[in-house]
């Protein structure tokens, strides 16, 4: 082999990978799109329902309600069933995310990694999606999940910002743009959790003026609790704009008192 | 007249008879009070687990994962022992047996107590008082809210100096926030008038979410508890005592701290410095020579503004007042416009020394602690308890605190002290326990949601295979997010049919339980009635596994264990030593008499009497210093009677309280005497064959 077929060869072999690499804008652009995607301009409200399955174990389900501003980075997630949770709730505001049990009419404060009514859930799985604001991405490689093709990326979060995992690996859909799995990384490099976001949905928002994108089943998988699984479904949303006082103590107490 | 020679030749040779005699003496005297001594350990561990958690015997289920043990290495926070599933019919058949006294439900777990830091909790007694209308109580408690508040901003400043730049936004955020709610306008937004209580509500908000978290949290406390029921735990473990608030109402939910866990996790730690200081004094510990306590005392001073900060205006003059004639004048520095006079007052009185630290420390609980939260939790309080339940949720369960309570000379315990009392319908709660409504209930909602299962190892191919369908149109709609009225009456249901009402004996016995403890009338007969027990539960196939105390108490167990090993090892150890120093003493004194012997031997006296000699001269010996040495042993123990105090933490466990009573026990008098007669006999044996071979003619041979 003289130099030039060794180019040559060498070229050719390299050529899928460097044609297929996103530039960084690009990859920023897809980071942003998830977001932009889900973004509702003004509030959200959703029926949700969990299911956390454990082997050999009793099921914990829940039917609740969100309630979101994302201008103030507000949320609530308000229990309503089983009858033994009903009037539970959590309320992030200001960077506070409190635990009402209507039981002892208390307050307690809790921490990003709070596990949703001790499910493998957690805050950021009802939140606003503000993964371009929270973490930097760089690209990994392209890769296929069943049927679709995807763009993998590794998120790292930003300094100074507060969230449940510092790293993340995404993969995303090529056609649609839309979020198809995550993998959640402790500080250490440990995988934690892994999401897959199997079906989404898009429905005309009145403040946007324009479709909102929402993933109408979240499946995460606990990594370390081999086994633990949870389901989320979003079963209805409502892009109404909320009452102004809502997202207050005061608010969630009324709706068991 | 041999014995007479006996103890002439005992005389004669008084050194070597000291010597010894000596041995023979010390052997007696040790093992006598050495196992006096350990017997009473083990006599006393056994009190201090069988008549305060364990009972005589544990029942637990057969074939559960891991092997039942109430004290484990790791806590057993992670063990599965399987669980009883009709506690009811286990109860009725064991205790139907003649010698059963009592079988008490029961179940361990852990539990964490969070209780926010202190203007999480002030602002939370804000909150109950605004919307009470309670007019006093919000006075008093926004005086000592704006004192924490006033006490953050002291201590922001210092911190503005060393704020990380990327955090620049944010501090200045919360300096604008501080800045804010150092206003007096801030504050009088809790002035009553005209839609005071919105504002009020309001002004709580800002406070709650943009200042108390600005106050360093508490931290999280572990916490053991035991699920039983509480009335037939108090009374058939006699070394249960209440302490402070009141026993739970028999059948009622609620909870009864450990005293010691009372004290040392949830006490204000201020308070708690100042009961270590204490109670090294009362140890013999003398202040000055005392490195921690000065460093108690450097911490209290520090965090002196933390007291001088929970005081309102009725109770700062009440402590000023109180302390004026210990700590004297405080002068005050008029060049400092902030200066606090309270703030310096405590500074002072907290800079305790050796001579005035008892004066103080009473002052200090009868003048500071009655207006300070003196623990994170109070008797009368309802908190939540949240534990990680069978299936590894954490669930909460709100229970009342009723009081404290101690096991008898149990006080300091680390391993009974670590148990706290939680009524039994709480406990199987955050066990995790679904009754057939509640599981009807969640098979609906399943049922309604329609979710196929998923495993993670075939999680890609099912959601995104050929049958997958990535995107679907949605609709936003308005909806019934909840029927308004279901969240108030599922509060109401669940306050009536399982909070607030007291449950039946029926109620509590029927269910699972993790274990059980069975009492017995005469712990003599335990072996027989263990047996018993086990063909009685086996004949009808619960499948209930019949474990001893000891067995069962796992870590204590094996500690028990190895001290009857290190006794009996002991014991074998010395008294071998002994036999061989005393043969060898005895052989060497009977080569030493050969010309004695030989010259006996020539005069008529047979093999027999030579052996009857030596044999009598070591009998007698034994007898007499062993004798002494048994009699010395008894002596001591009975000078002992008043006891020893016991300093430290564990070997209170081991002394079963705070003084340990060294007792004779039989076997350890057994035990002394044995050695004194096996010395006797057994060290006779070789030196009395090596005399009845002496001839007169070799013991001439020799002298020539």
């Amino acid at each position: 082999m003289n130099f030039r077929t060794f180019i040559t060869t060498m070229a050719l072999m390299f050529l899928p990978v460097v044609a297929s690499a996103l530039t960084q804008a690009e990859v920023d652009a897809i980071i942003k799109g998830v977001d932009e995607r889900q973004r509702n301009s003004g509030d959200w409200k959703s029926q949700v329902y969990i299911e956390q399955k454990e082997t050999d174990k009793t099921d914990v389900v829940y039917d609740a309600v969100i309630y979101r501003r994302d201008a103030n980075d507000a949320l609530i997630i308000l229990f309503v069933a089983p009858k033994a949770e009903a009037g539970k709730g959590y309320l992030r505001i200001d960077n506070n995310l409190w635990f009402y049990d209507p039981r002892v009419g208390k307050w307690e404060r809790r921490t990003e990694r709070e596990r949703i009514g001790g499910t493998g859930s957690n805050r950021q799985d009802f939140d606003e999606s503000r993964l371009a604001e929270e973490y930097d991405a760089t690209f990994v490689k392209e890769d296929t999940l069943g049927k679709y093709a995807a763009n993998v990326m590794d998120l790292k979060a930003k300094a100074g910002v507060d969230v449940a995992y510092p790293s993340l690996k995404m993969w995303t859909d090529k056609v649609t743009g839309n979020m198809l799995k995550r993998q959640e990384l402790a500080a250490s490099g440990k995988l934690m959790r892994t999401t897959f976001y199997p079906k989404w949905k898009k429905a005309f928002s009145q403040s946007k003026g324009s479709d909102v994108w929402y993933p109408e089943e979240i499946r995460v998988f606990d990594e370390i609790e081999k086994g633990n699984r949870t389901t989320v479904l979003i079963r209805q949303v409502d892009f109404n704009t909320l009452p102004t006082n809502i997202f207050t103590k005061a608010w969630l107490e009324s709706k068991s008192r | 007249m041999i014995v007479q020679i006996a103890l002439r030749n005992l005389w004669a040779s008084k050194m070597r008879t000291l010597l010894v005699g000596g041995i023979v003496y010390f052997g007696a005297l040790l093992l006598t009070f050495g196992n006096s001594f350990l017997d009473t350990i083990d006599q006393n561990m056994e009190r201090s687990i069988v008549n305060a958690i364990s009972g005589h015997f544990q029942l637990s289920q057969e074939g559960a994962k891991d092997k039942f043990e109430l004290f484990s290495m790791d806590g057993g926070s992670e063990k599965d022992f399987g669980q009883i599933n009709d506690f009811k019919k286990v109860r009725e058949l064991v205790e139907a047996l003649p010698n059963v006294r009592a079988v008490i439900p029961m179940g361990f777990n852990f539990a964490v107590v969070t209780t926010g830091n202190l203007l999480d909790r002030r602002l939370s007694d804000l909150r109950d008082s605004v919307k009470t209308d309670d007019t006093h109580k919000t006075q008093v408690t926004l005086e000592v809210v704006r004192r924490l508040v006033d006490s953050l901003k002291q201590e922001e400043k210092t911190a503005e100096a060393i704020t990380d730049s990327k955090r620049k936004a944010a501090a200045e955020e919360d300096t604008q926030n501080l800045d804010l709610a150092a206003k007096d306008a801030f504050w009088n937004q809790f002035v009553r008038g005209d839609g005071w209580k919105e504002k009020a509500l309001d002004a709580l908000e800002f406070l709650e979410n943009k200042i108390a978290r600005l106050m360093p949290g508490e931290g999280l406390v572990w916490m053991m508890y035991l699920g039983t029921d509480i009335e037939r735990f108090r009374s058939n473990f006699d070394r249960f005592e209440k302490v402070d608030g009141e026993l739970v109402p028999p059948g009622r939910r609620g909870i009864l701290f450990n005293k010691r866990f009372y004290e040392e996790q949830l006490k204000n730690k201020t308070a708690r410095r100042l009961d270590d200081i204490k109670e090294r004094i009362d140890l013999g510990t003398k202040f000055d020579d005392c490195e921690d306590c000065a460093q108690f005392i450097k911490l209290n001073i520090g965090q002196a503004r933390s007291i001088a900060a929970q005081l309102d205006d009725d109770s700062e003059a009440a402590v000023r007042k109180g302390l004026a004639a210990a700590v004297g004048e405080i002068p005050v520095d008029p060049k400092d416009p902030k200066f606090d006079e309270t703030l310096a007052l405590l500074k002072v009185f907290f800079n305790m020394n050796g001579q005035n630290f008892l004066e103080r420390y009473k002052l200090f609980y009868d003048v500071i602690a009655p207006h300070i939260l003196l623990h994170s939790v109070n008797i009368g309080d309802t908190f939540v308890l949240k534990s990680f339940g069978k299936g590894g949720y954490v669930r909460s369960v709100p229970v009342k605190v009723y009081g404290t309570f101690r096991f008898q000379g149990l006080d300091k315990s680390p391993i009974t002290g670590a148990f706290n009392l939680v009524d039994m319908t709480s406990f199987r709660e955050l066990y995790g326990l679904v009754t057939p409504e509640s599981l009807a209930e969640l098979d609906e909602m399943k049922k309604d949601a329609g979710i196929k299962d998923v495993t993670a190892e075939n999680a890609e191919d099912a959601l995104f295979g050929e049958e997958s369908d990535l995107v679907a149109a949605g609709e936003a709609k308005a909806f019934e997010g909840m029927k308004e009225n279901s969240l108030e009456q599922a509060r109401t249901q669940y306050a009536e049919t399982i909070a607030d009402r007291a449950y039946t004996q029926e109620e509590i016995d029927s269910g699972l339980v993790i274990n059980a403890a069975v009492l017995l009338k005469d712990a003599r007969l335990s072996e027989a009635t263990g047996k018993e027990m086990e063909a009685t539960l086996s004949s009808v196939g619960l499948g209930i596994k019949v474990t001893g105390w000891r067995d069962a108490s796992g870590i204590v167990g094996i500690m028990i264990m190895l001290f009857n090993v290190v006794l009996v090892a002991a014991t074998f150890i010395f008294t071998l030593v002994s036999l061989i120093i005393v043969n060898n003493a005895l052989m060497m004194s009977t080569l030493q008499r050969t010309g004695e012997i030989g010259t006996m031997r020539a005069v008529g006296a047979s093999q027999g009497v030579i052996r009857r000699m030596i044999g009598l001269e070591a009998v007698l010996l034994a007898l007499i210093f062993g004798g002494a040495g048994v009699v010395t042993a008894v002596a001591l123990l009975a000078a002992f009677s008043g006891g020893f105090p016991v300093v430290s933490d564990f070997m209170q466990f081991l002394a079963g309280g705070t003084v340990f009573i060294p007792k004779l026990t039989v076997s350890a008098l057994l035990i002394g005497v044995g050695f004194t007669l096996f010395s006797g006999i057994f060290s006779t044996i070789y030196p009395t064959w090596i005399a009845t071979r002496i001839t007169p003619r070799e013991a001439m041979a020799r002298q020539d």
